[in-house]
């Protein structure tokens, strides 16, 4: 089946692998502390900011996608900003691929984690607190190895939801080979012109691999996360 | 030690205790408060207002160091038990007790390398402990963290935990549902009802007043007394713990109480009427200078045994003591062992819920060897019959008697 | 509930269920009394403005309702491989149809050119003709910054058509980290509409209103000439007379009646798009007639 892959279909792999990958580490630094925060935290306003960050599962990716076209736009103050200091535009690159997955997945990074961490048993962190760690170590040494679960399935999901990104990649990427032609363009880019062979042995290259990727995690959630038994014993 | 706790809907209580009290129990209904008045106290309640002065033996802990274990034992799962002790030791403070003492206490040795996951209910709860102990708290708060060991185990534990608040600069704050354990192990008792504070003084006090005021089953008594050796059977010639058989009021400065009669020999009678001398695993046990025998149960390890004139109390239950109108204690013509001279200053007929029932609660007043010393309460049932045929009458004076007792 | 209360209720609900029926029948009745003909045709998203315009003007003098699907070519030639029901197939390019024809779906005499495609270049600095961003002067190249936009040459034939602008002078090779590739022209146009490009190659059709449009001369590509599809095959093609169940050849009649019917609208509104008055119409649209194919040749 190898030799059905065209090299650039290798380069498309190769290239929403690493998009995946850096997403869905980025997205692990930036939701775990956000979604700890939120989960401590008590407000009127709290359903309207759960609300908006929940979003990006609503809203159609061509009209994310859209809008990000537009806030990427050397015009406007983001796409400006960045032209200004890396010399070329945000839109059409791999960083802009990066940013407009971030956005994308964030709900599927935040949900588990903001799960696994409301469910903790507060008198786990009460506890050590007697014991005299201070909330920083509570957080490292407490938290996150309690959580290890729901982290687990936050950073696969995240991976698994920007491999298959679809709407946003068309509306900003440009269809670059090398830069932002990722698998699902190059599928949509063989089926549109007509190369049907090359588009079914891509096809079934992403299938077999989401499907190991969403079973091993499967598993992993199975066994690992509630088998912690994070209530009290 | 003043005491101001204060958190809305929850508890609220202003007390004073006894400085030198360490440990100090509390019970009471369920929903009364108990919980809340210990999250309090270890700070975990925002909205509460908190003012403790724990008077601690060392003056220079500015802020003192509270340890709270829940009943749950809330391990961490990700370590073992090894690991969570070790956590506990990596964040101690000074004046943490050592390692094998804990693990040997808290007996837990053979339990150290299972994951917590293995752990039954007991076991988990007495790492719980070892694991506040590690720490090294100044404050030591057990929300019925006993509740799932046995009752030799419970004992154990308890006589260590005693033991550490002696050697240490450590108090225990304790709640537990066990009266029999309460009164046994507590210096000062807190009695919670209804988010508020019902009663607060000595064990054998409050005990005095739950017995007066709610219906209680299985009434006891508690008895205050010292260990005594006869002197041929010393085998201490190190000094006295230091303990006084009663707690001196904040106002007098009673110093260390030498044991009672240490210089007389105070055997046990045998039938030839010469003194043999403590046999082996039994207790001469003094109060109100009477001699009391009981027998002691096998410390653990890591519990020192009783030494003379260390300070003791024995926990009686009414069903055990029986009433005599013959009035010489030192009478052997029974095998129940113990006897005390008492007065009887109350009988109470009703059972409960005001149905009459075939039984009586006599109250009891130990009357005291010598006389000026505060008398004793000692609780006896006896049944209408006997109440009929021995013509029982307050103020009549009797003879209280009871089997060999278990410490 | 006693009986009397139930009975009541039970009467209650039949009422109910009555007046539902009746206004379904009801509704369904007019709906097929006002039923207008239909006609469906699916067209590719560059001519969608201008096809909307003309179908109106169909609609108005024949009483016709044309349904419009727009969508890419390439979805829609496999739509229509796998069943789609249209009956009129309005590509962007040439291949699409012929494919149709290869693939056995139409037959070529269905299938005819309907306009003429005109590639035109925008941008809002320099260079700001074709001229200038195909000559060796322009330094463009040193920019790193510079984006030039182009529909997907595998996919659109105007991509396709500025790939041929750009190779034929040479300028492929050096501008390929320059130029970004939209799915469409239309997408194309959004990327500089967004600002987000210096510059694109699009259908003339979406800027022609537009200041500082170059219109590309059509000596520098290959026409873009796109055709369309009869879907509905003539009615000829299906005899059933000689069917032996009577009931069944009545059916098929109907069927048959029915299909020619669609197939003779088909050729209506292919005749009236390829009619004079329609075909002068569409440069208004930013397209050529069919008939300059032919005077291009000489």
């Amino acid at each position: 089946m190898t030799e059905a892959l065209t090299p650039q279909a290798w380069q498309a792999i190769w290239l929403t692998l690493k998009l995946a990958l850096i997403t869905s580490l980025l997205l692990m630094v930036v939701a775990t502390p956000l979604a700890w925060v939120l989960s401590n935290w008590q407000h009127k306003t709290k359903p309207f900011v759960l609300s908006i960050l929940a979003l990006p599962l609503v809203l159609p990716p061509t009209v994310l996608g859209f809008y990000l076209l537009v806030a990427f736009s050397p015009q406007s103050t983001l796409g400006g900003a960045w032209v200004s200091i890396t010399g070329h535009p945000l839109a059409f690159s791999f960083e802009g691929l990066v940013l407009g997955s971030l956005i994308y997945s964030l709900p599927f990074a935040l949900q588990p984690l903001y799960s696994g961490f409301t469910q903790l048993d507060r008198r786990y962190l009460e506890v050590a607190q007697t014991l005299g760690l201070t909330s920083f170590q509570r957080f490292f040494k407490v938290v996150l190895p309690l959580c290890k679960a729901p982290a687990i399935v936050a950073f696969g999901l995240s991976f698994a939801h920007t491999v298959g990104e679809f709407g946003v990649v068309l509306m900003i990427g440009g269809n670059i080979p090398g830069e932002t032609q990722v698998l699902s363009i190059a599928l949509y880019e063989q089926v549109e012109a007509l190369q049907y062979q090359d588009a079914h042995a891509l096809s079934l290259c992403l299938l077999i691999f989401s499907f190991l990727l969403l079973t091993g995690l499967y598993r992993f959630s199975g066994k690992g996360a509630l088998g912690w038994n994070l209530a009290s014993r | 030690m003043e005491f101001s706790v204060s958190l809305e809907d929850r508890i609220k209580l202003d007390t004073h205790l006894n400085s030198n009290a360490k440990l100090i129990g509390i019970t009471g209904p369920s929903g009364a408060g108990k919980s809340s008045l210990l999250r309090a106290l270890a700070g975990f309640e925002r909205n509460a207002q908190v003012t403790v002065n724990w008077h601690l033996p060392q003056a220079n802990i500015s802020e003192p160091k509270i340890g709270l274990v829940f009943q749950q034992p809330m391990l961490f799962p990700h370590l073992t038990v090894k690991g969570n002790l070790a956590l506990a030791q990596q964040y101690a403070s000074a004046n943490a007790a050592s390692y094998a003492q804990v693990i040997k206490g808290c007996e837990i040795t053979h339990l150290l390398d299972k994951p917590i996951q293995a752990l039954s209910g007991g076991e988990g709860q007495r790492v719980a402990i070892a694991r506040a102990l590690l720490n090294g708290p100044n404050v030591l708060l057990l929300d019925e963290s006993l509740s799932a060991l046995d009752i030799g185990l419970r004992h154990r534990v308890l006589a260590f935990i005693t033991q550490l608040t002696m050697q240490l600069p450590m108090k225990c704050i304790w709640v537990s549902h066990d009266l029999q354990d309460l009164a046994r192990y507590s210096d000062v008792m807190l009695i919670i009802e209804d988010q508020g504070l019902s009663y607060a003084g000595a064990a054998q006090d409050a005990l005095y007043y739950l017995n007066n005021n709610s219906s209680q089953e299985h009434v006891f008594g508690v008895l205050q007394g010292c260990v005594i050796f006869p002197k041929e059977l010393d085998r201490h010639s190190a000094p006295i713990s230091g303990v006084p058989p009663h707690l001196p009021d904040d106002n007098n400065d009673v110093g260390v109480q030498e044991g009672v009669g240490v210089q007389e020999s105070v055997g046990v009678q045998t039938g030839d009427g010469t003194a043999s001398g403590l046999l082996d695993g039994y207790l001469c046990v003094d109060v109100l200078g009477h001699t009391l025998y009981a027998e002691a149960a096998r410390g653990g390890d890591a519990v020192v045994p009783p030494a003379n004139g260390d300070a003791i109390k024995l926990v009686i239950t009414a069903n055990e003591v029986s009433i005599d109108t013959a009035t010489n204690t030192a009478a052997t013509t029974m095998s129940i062992v113990n006897a005390l001279p008492c007065t009887i200053s109350e009988i109470k007929r009703d059972g409960l819920m005001g149905n009459a029932s075939t039984s009586a609660l006599v109250l009891l007043d130990v009357t005291p060897k010598e006389s000026g010393k505060q008398s004793q309460i000692l609780y006896a049932r006896v049944s209408q019959l006997s109440l009929t045929r021995l013509n029982l009458r307050k103020g009549m004076r009797v003879v209280a008697r009871f089997k060999m007792l278990r410490v | 509930m006693d009986e009397r209360a139930s009975l009541v209720v039970y009467r209650q609900i039949l009422c109910c269920v009555k007046v539902c029926l009746w206004a379904f029948f009801a509704l369904g009745v007019s709906a097929n009394v006002s039923a207008k003909e239909k006609l469906r045709v699916a067209v590719a998203a560059n001519f969608a403005a201008p096809l909307k315009a003309i179908a109106e003007e169909f609609t108005h003098s024949t009483d016709v309702d044309v349904v419009i699907t727009v969508s890419s070519s390439g979805t829609l030639f496999a739509q229509i491989m796998h069943g789609a029901a249209f009956d009129v197939f309005l590509s962007a390019d040439t291949a699409r149809v012929k494919a149709l024809i290869e693939a056995g779906r139409v037959s070529t005499s269905d299938v005819e050119p309907y306009a003429v495609g005109q590639l035109a270049f925008v941008s809002r600095s320099a260079p700001i003709t074709v001229k200038e961003l195909l000559s060796r002067n322009n330094d463009v190249l040193s920019l790193n910054s510079y984006k030039l936009a182009i529909a997907n040459p595998k996919l659109a034939p105007y991509g396709e058509a500025a790939k041929e602008v750009l190779e034929g002078h040479a300028r492929w090779n050096n501008m390929r980290q320059h130029i970004v590739m939209g799915k469409n022209v239309l997408q194309t146009y959004q990327f500089y509409r967004t600002g987000n490009v210096d510059s694109a190659f699009v259908a003339y059709s979406l800027v022609k209103d537009e200041p500082n449009v170059d219109i590309v001369s059509p000596r520098l590509y290959s026409p873009i000439v796109q055709s369309l599809a009869i879907l509905i095959a003539p009615a000829t093609a299906q005899d059933t007379h000689f069917s032996q169940d009577t009931h069944f050849a009545e059916d098929t009649h109907k069927k048959l009646d029915s299909q020619a019917r669609q197939r003779q609208l088909a050729e209506y509104f292919v005749n009236y798009l390829l009619s004079k008055k329609v075909q002068q119409k569409i440069e208004g649209w930013g397209y050529k007639p069919v008939s300059s194919l032919s005077a291009s040749k000489e």
